[in-house]
């Protein structure tokens, strides 16, 4: 009996917690949601994309925030944690969307969550930007009209990167370890797909269970076939480095490549420094002769404001500048009209100096695949040093 | 890894498998050790107290990072910063007994769910103080070689002595000493023990001295192999679950053969079959304990 | 107790009811009618789990009938072409189905053995999905919503929230009338001493098996609903830590009663969004929480009034009200 008068309190302190959590706060802001692990091991990364994300907005504040027609928005990116797993992406897109009411959202990093999050913004029109490998996140057969892939993913890059490779190192011979997850299967694939292309040979593609961190039984079966390169396709800076250290010690001498900008120091921390020498990672370049002044000026507010230089920043950073200009350019905070403008093959020349564009119309029925100078990066003692570019004919037209 | 040996078909391939299922043994030696002293942890406390500590694999986390604190920052050598971990994680364990699971009143499923509790507010509190990103260590003994064609690094040789120095160190400790024979007397009737005038608490407080102490300790051996990170845990319990099932719960003897034993058939799993391993893993055991509850090696 | 309670218990059922009838348009927004979606949800699974405890068996292998439910519905729509008011019950029975099995098999395990076994199942549960291929692997699933039903068109939450609100009540119905039914109390016999429960020509067996299978059941269902409201379905939630976290909703609510997981359910869906700070300190909240509760209220949060009133009926020197 008095269980029922209880549950009635609890009803009633749910009740009351509604009303607490309902939004509030209507001014003149342009909310962005971040919708990215900002918890678990991939926190890494997505604090990495958030801050790069708020370099941007920076500038854009900086210099009277975001002009729509005659108004001027203040930018706001507003947090919420995917945990990194699809379930939590959506109830992180839900409060976004519902609670906080953005205009636009970031994330997020992998495939599941970030069709987790499309599942909510896709319905509600808000543009989303973000990273996922996966052709699902982006391909106009599954609706995405306000879904945009700010990185470069394994279909667009693999031919540049392993033509690439195989003129300046000379690989031949090509083995694959990763763990086992969507992002690393969709790597493998296409990285088979392009070593036929280019008369490369795969030797060993393996995965294994996350949490395994006695790599050596499938180290031993790797080496053992001799590969020119062990490359990695998805796996984050520990699994990578512990891979690399396990790797040395074991006997490999060979080369150590990946899909992403190197990290010396995350990843030197578990892999040893003296073993990351010579790895090379692709990317922007933000460092050195090859690197344009704009983007060297990235670099250099990030370290001002966050204490240390973070390699993934540019990932969503860069091309957040280019829909911030769509928006601009749309004066409207339309989403149709804005996708339009994104859509419309237009060149960005965006503020950290480089220019890219949005393409992709042949894979993906639409244009809202990202494009921009791609560099190959060598670990060089404790730095990352840009070594060469990746022609746009290679990223654009790669499989033809 | 070169194939050193004679080039010709019959005695190139038997040098060539001898090395590999070598290494893979050593492999899974390593590893199995290391299991070992989880489970004899996790054994420890169920067959002295009756509780299902699901939190040894956390604390064998808490053992990693504060090793990695007592080496990397406050720059102590190994075996001080081993020693170290020993005794930090056995004074936990001792906090952990008297502040918690003596005053809780309840039955095993509170104590089971006051030591999840316990798992995830240790997770947290390492979340906020080490972050989220894993942190190695520089090897502590550098340098390989090659026995017999396999390849071995000092570090492993020192993990795998460590292990079985701690190892026997406990069994030895049970069979000689009063103490030892009491906590097994404990372990078998607590009421006889009780009549017979052991001193319950001290026995209680000494065996989670002892279980979160191997536990910490086996954290703190593998961080420089691998490295230290807050998420080390929950794989490390189910690990040490299946162990335990193995070897029989409660049975130290029983930990220390079913942890070496998982830890070459996953060893082996993993080389020869590939990420299945797993999977058929925990199949089997549960199909061991349908039709052997008690274990592999223990008994009713 | 009796007397006093009566015209109290008239007032408090049809005001719970009009409440819960009419939450949609007292909450004001939308994310407070996602909590509580998610709130029923897992009361539909903590009630269920706990039906399994009652009976003596330590089952912690929820997450792996809540996700068969909710990958049954996903593959009977995308690959037998089933809608979802079919492929629902069809899931739910595809749940039902491996409990039967699993509790046959397991009949002669009890304690902890059992509670072994059934973290061993949740892993493999989740490794054969994403080993399989064609179950989906790593993917994260997507599911349409449901096909509309009497012509109710499932677009916003406030449809989701009328049909978890019906689970819940046929849950909690169901789950009551064999509580109170002569299997119920062969149930806390069995629960309290098997043996015993044997000798008196309780089929132990039998038993464990429809508990379990009734669990799946709803489990099941749960998965189903989960699954177009979540609208992508991956093996990352249907790991250990689900099923522990169903578990703690059942021993903090209170495993005496009924209620419990309800409560228990408000309790801890809830407790998150109003802890300060991020992951950490949230789980150092949280887990301080469930400790304090198993230290203070070790019938969970239901004995509550219960232990009010013994407190007070002490200060009052002793005699109880």
């Amino acid at each position: 009996m008095k269980t029922r008068g209880f549950l009635i309190s609890f009803l009633a302190l749910a009740l009351v917690l509604g009303q607490v959590l309902a939004v509030q706060a209507e001014e003149k802001v342009f909310k962005v949601g971040a919708a990215l692990a900002f918890s678990g091991p991939l926190a890494f990364v997505g604090n990495g994309f958030r801050n790069g994300a708020q370099i941007t907005v920076d500038y854009f504040n900086g210099k009277g925030g975001l002009k729509i027609g005659e108004d001027s928005y203040r930018i706001e990116i507003v947090d919420a944690d995917t945990k990194f797993t699809a379930d939590g992406a959506t109830t992180a897109a839900r409060r976004l969307v519902d609670a906080e009411k953005v205009h636009m959202v970031i994330g997020a990093i992998a495939g599941p969550q970030t069709l987790g999050v499309l599942s909510v913004t896709g319905p509600a029109k808000i543009i989303t930007l973000h990273s996922a490998g996966v052709t699902e996140s982006i391909d106009k057969k599954h609706g995405r009209k306000y879904s945009f892939r700010g990185w470069m993913s394994y279909d667009e890059i693999a031919p540049g990167v392993f033509k690439w490779l195989k003129k300046n190192r000379g690989i031949q011979r090509i083995a694959m370890l990763d763990l086992d997850y969507e992002s690393s299967h969709h790597g493998h694939d296409v990285v088979q797909r392009i070593a036929e292309k280019l008369g490369l040979e795969v030797v060993y593609d393996e995965f294994y269970e996350g949490g395994t961190k006695d790599l050596s039984p499938f180290l031993l079966k790797a080496i053992a076939k001799k590969p020119d390169v062990i490359f990695n396709t998805a796996t984050s800076g520990t699994g990578w480095g512990l891979l690399i250290k396990q790797a040395r010690e074991l006997g490999y001498e060979g080369l150590f490549a990946e899909n992403h900008p190197p990290t010396p120091k995350e990843t030197g921390e578990i892999a040893g420094m003296d073993n990351m020498q010579g790895l090379i990672g692709f990317g922007y370049a933000t460092d050195g002769e090859m690197a344009p002044e704009g983007m060297v000026a990235f670099k250099d507010a990030y370290v001002k404001k966050y204490g240390s230089w973070h390699e993934h920043s540019t990932v969503l950073g860069i091309p957040f500048a280019s829909v911030l200009m769509a928006i601009e350019k749309a004066g409207t905070l339309d989403p149709d009209k804005i996708a339009a403008v994104l859509e419309s093959g237009a060149e960005w020349k965006i503020p950290w100096g480089i220019t890219g564009t949005w393409g992709g119309a042949g894979s993906y029925g639409h244009p809202h695949q990202w494009f921009a100078p791609n560099y190959a990066i060598e670990v060089q003692g404790e730095k990352a040093v840009p070594i060469g570019v990746i022609p746009m004919s290679d990223l654009l037209h790669g499989w033809d | 890894m070169g194939l050193e040996g004679p080039a010709h078909a019959g005695g190139g391939l038997l040098i060539v498998m001898f090395v590999l299922y070598g290494q893979v043994v050593v492999n899974g030696l390593v590893s199995g050790l290391i299991y070992a002293l989880t489970a004899a942890g996790f054994s420890l406390i169920y067959g002295n107290a009756g509780i299902l500590f699901f939190a040894i694999g956390d604390a064998y986390m808490l053992g990693a990072i504060s090793f990695y604190y007592l080496i990397a920052v406050a720059g102590l050598p190994y075996p001080l910063a081993l020693l170290a971990v020993l005794v930090l994680l056995g004074l936990l364990g001792v906090i952990l007994e008297a502040v918690i699971f003596r005053r809780l009143r309840g039955n095993d499923l509170t104590m089971a769910f006051a030591s999840l509790a316990i798992g995830l507010l240790m997770a947290g509190i390492a979340l906020e103080v080490f972050g989220e990103q894993g942190k190695g260590l520089p090897s502590p003994f550098p340098g390989r070689f090659k026995v017999l064609g396999i390849m071995l690094t000092w570090d492993k040789v020192v993990i795998m002595g460590a292990s079985l120095i701690i190892l026997s160190g406990l069994h030895a400790f049970f069979k000689a000493t009063r103490t030892g024979r009491a906590i097994r007397a404990v372990s078998q009737d607590l009421d006889a023990a009780m009549l017979m005038g052991v001193e319950v608490n001290f026995i209680k407080a000494l065996t989670f001295f002892m279980a979160l102490g191997v536990a910490g300790g086996a954290g703190a051996l593998v961080t420089p192999l691998y490295y230290a990170d807050v998420f080390m845990g929950p794989p490390v319990l189910m690990t040490t679950l299946i162990v335990v099932v193995l070897g029989g719960l409660g049975s130290y003897p029983g930990a220390v053969i079913g942890g070496l034993l998982i830890g070459l058939i996953e060893s082996f799993g993993y080389t020869f079959i590939g990420g299945v391993t797993t999977v058929l893993m925990f199949l089997a055991v549960i199909a061991l304990l349908i039709f052997k509850p008690q274990g592999l090696l223990g008994r009713e | 107790m009796a007397v006093n309670e009566t015209p109290h218990k008239n007032i408090l059922f049809p005001l719970i009811a009009i409440l819960l009838l009419g939450l949609p348009w007292v909450l004001q927004s939308a994310y407070s009618l996602h909590l509580m979606i998610m709130v029923g949800l897992m009361v539909v699974l903590a009630a269920s789990n706990r039906l399994v405890l009652v009976s003596g068996a330590w089952f912690m292998g929820h997450a792996a009938f809540y996700a068969i439910g909710a990958y049954g519905v996903v593959l009977l729509r995308s690959k037998a072409g089933l809608d979802y008011w079919t492929a629902l019950p069809l899931a739910g029975l595809m749940a039902s189905l491996v409990a039967f099995v699993l509790g046959y098999a397991t009949s002669r395990v009890r304690g902890i053995p059992f509670a072994i076994i059934s973290v061993a199942f949740v892993e493999v549960v989740r490794l054969t999905i994403i080993k399989i291929k064609w179950l989906g692997g790593h993917k994260a699933l997507t599911s349409p919503p449901p096909e509309p039903l009497l012509g109710i068109d499932f677009s916003s939450k406030i449809e989701y929230y009328y049909f978890i609100l019906f689970l819940v009540l046929i849950t909690l119905f169901i789950l009551y009338l064999i509580e109170n039914s002569p299997a119920g109390a062969a149930l806390k016999t069995m629960a309290a001493n098997e043996e015993l429960a044997e000798s008196l020509g309780i089929n132990t067996t039998r038993y464990k098996v429809f508990t379990l299978t009734l669990c799946a059941f709803f489990g099941g269902m749960a998965g189903g609903f989960y699954a177009p409201y979540v609208a992508v379905t991956g093996p990352t939630s249907f790991t250990l830590n689900t099923s522990i976290l169903i578990l703690f909703n059942v021993v903090v609510g209170g495993m005496g009663s009924l209620w419990g997981p309800v409560v228990g359910a408000v309790f801890l869906t809830l407790l998150p969004e109003v802890l300060p700070g991020q992951a950490g300190i949230q789980n150092i909240l949280y887990a301080g929480v469930v400790l304090a509760v198993l230290f203070f209220l070790p019938r969970g949060i239901v004995d509550l009034p219960n232990r009010i009133r013994l407190a007070a009926g002490r200060r009052k020197g002793g005699k109880l009200a």
